[in-house]
């Protein structure tokens, strides 16, 4: 009897450890797809950024020069309607996003980490002194009730966790720890892409990024409208410079392509959102997985496609330039 | 971050401002498009641009620090409401869709009490 309940004891051991491994097996095998996703996503919220800075200077280039009077000095219209303080608390938030991927992945890997670790390190250095700067209280300052301090804590946490030491076996461990964290931040970025658009009876209300290029393209196509409309010939009326017809009809056809650009912009911050959630919702999956040993339900590799997809859309923009 | 900023219970916020501003806007617009003089486009245009600016900078102040920006949008906001005051006047005369220039009228009034309020509270 003795034996017997020995050998059962030893054959449920047996199958947890085995289940465990599988376990982490699972994981190691979707943290890589997850790396990437991180990666590419945390770079097109950049790139979003970026666009969003560039419309509105083309924008404000645009009205310029339809209300030329020689009066304003141009140096005024070349300030980013994102000041460099506040997109650079963004792109920290961003990087220690994907040192942590990288973190992980590497954790996947037989590599040496030596030197990821020192880039992890001083990461983790400079988002832990991020949440007490100004440019960092006015990202959080929005927030509801104590949320302002659940994303400190949050960023906090994110930098420790990349400063300290950490052990490959202790990888679903070191997953689950991170995951409020890593909510909390995809909340913070999805959020600051905002909205336009949401109400069929008023449009234009939003916040954001999204209301910010869209009210741009609104005035690149009314400076668009203004300037046909000045050019135009007037029956009677002597004007070297008005369009002769091929002009007028190349600027008229501009504003429906505008109106386009403006569509497909907006449509990308949209999916650039989507893909921060999604990936939020994989880092949930991740944790799952490593809890109660399930398959993870999230597509990474649709995930890691989509976010692609957009890169090469963004990197599409920048080199068109 | 829109919508969320912090305001006692009952006090309108900054995006309550920015939306009223976004109404104002998406009438103007209308308005801009359904006027047939070059005259009035220019007008409804100066208008449109300026409105704008208050909006962006709205929005970017839902970005950043509110205490570094708002010295600068309260200027702004001022300053746009005295010609929404004129504007609010002069309107009927420049468009003849009845139902827009009652919707602007109607707009402007919440936009510049709304402005009343939360400039001052600030």
């Amino acid at each position: 009897m003795h034996t017997r309940l020995s050998r059962m004891l030893l054959f449920l051991c047996l199958n947890a450890s085995i289940a465990s491994i599988g376990c982490v097996k699972q994981i190691r095998s979707t943290v890589p797809a997850f790396a990437q996703a991180t990666e590419l996503t945390s770079t097109n919220v950049q790139a979003a950024f970026q666009t969003v800075n560039a419309t509105y200077i083309e924008a404000q280039t645009f009205r310029y020069a339809v209300t030329y009077n020689g009066e304003v000095d141009p140096a005024s219209i070349l300030e980013n309607w994102l000041p460099a303080g506040s997109m650079d608390v963004r792109i920290q938030l961003l990087q220690g996003l994907k040192q942590y991927a990288s973190e992980l992945n590497s954790l996947t890997g037989s590599n040496d980490t030596d030197s990821l670790n020192k880039a992890s390190s001083a990461v983790g250095v400079s988002l832990t002194a991020l949440t007490k700067t100004a440019e960092f209280k006015g990202l959080t300052s929005k927030l509801p009730g104590g949320a302002s301090d659940q994303a400190a804590t949050a960023v906090n946490a994110v930098g420790n966790w990349l400063i300290e030491s950490k052990l490959a076996k202790d990888l679903p461990a070191l997953i689950e720890r991170m995951d409020p964290s890593v909510q909390v931040i995809c909340t913070l970025l999805s959020e600051d892409i905002g909205n336009v658009n949401n109400n069929p009876d008023r449009p234009l209300e939003g916040s954001g990024l999204r209301h910010q290029l869209w009210n741009d393209y609104n005035n690149i196509i009314l400076a668009q409208n203004q300037y046909i409309l000045h050019g135009e010939c007037v029956k009677g009326k002597t004007q070297p410079n008005c369009f002769s017809p091929d002009a007028r009809l190349a600027e008229i056809k501009k504003l429906p392509a505008l109106a386009q650009q403006r569509n497909t912009a907006d449509q990308t911050l949209q999916q650039v959102q989507v893909t921060i959630r999604q990936l939020a919702q994989a880092h949930t999956e991740l944790v799952k997985a490593a809890r109660s040993k399930q398959h993870l339900t999230a597509d990474l590799q649709d995930l890691v496609a989509e976010a692609q997809r957009l890169n090469a859309y963004y990197n599409s923009l920048a080199s068109s330039k | 971050m829109g919508g969320q900023n912090l305001a006692p219970t009952g006090q309108p916020t900054t995006q309550d401002l920015s939306n009223a501003y976004s109404d104002l806007l998406d009438d103007l617009n209308e308005a801009y498009w359904a006027a047939s003089s070059i005259d009035v486009k220019d007008r409804l245009y100066g208008m449109i641009e300026a409105i704008s600016d208050v909006i962006s900078a709205l929005d970017k102040a839902d970005f950043e620090s509110r205490d570094a920006t708002y010295a600068s949008l309260a200027a702004k906001v001022t300053d746009i409401n005295k010609q929404l005051a004129k504007l609010q006047t002069q309107i009927g005369s420049m468009i003849s869709r009845i139902n827009t220039a009652a919707a602007i009228v109607s707009d402007v009034a919440k936009a510049l009490t709304l402005a009343e309020k939360i400039i001052t509270a600030v």
